[in-house]
């Protein structure tokens, strides 16, 4: 039988920003910004749902006088990710 | 906007993000090997032709400019592309940047007792620290030019025990160009075929 897909993680926009986020230990928003191609408010609410789910941490700081949100996968998140990817194995029988 | 994939479209979005990442990690890490490299071989030459020039030895504190000067060109570059790229920190490179810093702060140790005692093999040691950084950079990342570069500064470095006097600075820029600009600028060619190839 085949594990469900986790609908969180099936939409274009999070399933990306969650691809980025496993491969490095932070990025900032303008890096995922630039890395998915999102608009800043479409981007800002799949994070919120991200973290809302706790797949993803998030740390408002400052740079200088610039304010920098600053995002990390966290081991739920990875988890998450990994059961995805053998769930989506299993649909394409890769 | 919320675009839902179907599996294989999912499965082709990963492997795309994770393959783009990587692509940025590898281009980034040309950089540091770039300006440490260049910075290197011209304050090398700058303290050979000095004393050479003036026969005085205190140009030798010149060696202090390789990491004032790539540590200041390093942060003003490093921070222009923050501003445009945004920032990012892979576990790799923060585990690489430790090492530098690591093979940093034992080269400026090993500063003092080259101004203190007479013969001690200052270039010798620099050098195989600066060489087994590159080669330790390589083994990580794994990547081919960095591990053959970082031996051939293993080799180099040995050379040097036996070069004397002045002439030891030209092995010394040669050194520096060998194991730090070459890979450098290989990787940072690699990084941007692949980016044009994946345009």
């Amino acid at each position: 039988m085949l594990n469900q897909l986790d609908p969180l993680l099936h939409s274009e926009l999070r399933l990306a920003v969650m691809s980025v986020l496993v491969t490095l230990e932070e990025a900032d928003f303008v890096y995922l910004q630039e890395r998915t191609g999102a608009s800043s408010g479409n981007l800002s609410i799949q994070l919120d749902k991200l973290q809302n789910a706790r797949y993803i941490e998030i740390e408002k700081t400052y740079k200088g006088k610039k304010p920098r949100t600053v995002c990390r996968i966290t081991q739920k998140g990875v988890e998450a990710f990994r059961a995805y990817v053998e769930a989506l194995k299993g649909y394409l029988d890769v | 906007m919320v675009k839902n994939l179907n599996e294989k479209e999912s499965l082709e979005l990963i492997t795309r993000m994770i393959d783009n990442t990587r692509k940025g990690i590898e281009k980034n890490a040309a950089l540091p090997m770039l300006i440490f490299g260049y910075t290197s071989i011209v304050t090398t030459l700058a303290v050979w032709f000095a004393v050479i020039e003036t026969k005085n030895y205190m140009f030798h504190l010149l060696w202090i400019a390789i990491p004032v000067i790539g540590w200041l060109l390093y942060g003003l570059l490093g921070r222009a592309r923050t501003r445009r790229d945004g920032m990012s920190q892979s576990h790799m490179g923060s585990l690489i940047g430790k090492i530098w810093i690591f093979l940093a702060v034992v080269m400026m140790l090993c500063m003092v007792p080259a101004f203190l005692l007479r013969g001690f093999p200052a270039s010798f040691i620099m050098t195989l620290l600066a060489a087994i950084g590159v080669s330790c950079t390589g083994l990580l990342v794994r990547y081919a030019p960095l591990i053959i570069c970082g031996i051939l500064g293993v080799l180099t470095s040995f050379v040097l025990l036996w070069v004397t006097g002045i002439t030891i600075m030209v092995v010394l820029a040669a050194a520096f160009a060998v194991m730090m600009v070459l890979p450098g600028h290989i990787l940072h060619h690699a990084a941007n075929k692949k980016s044009e190839n994946n345009a």
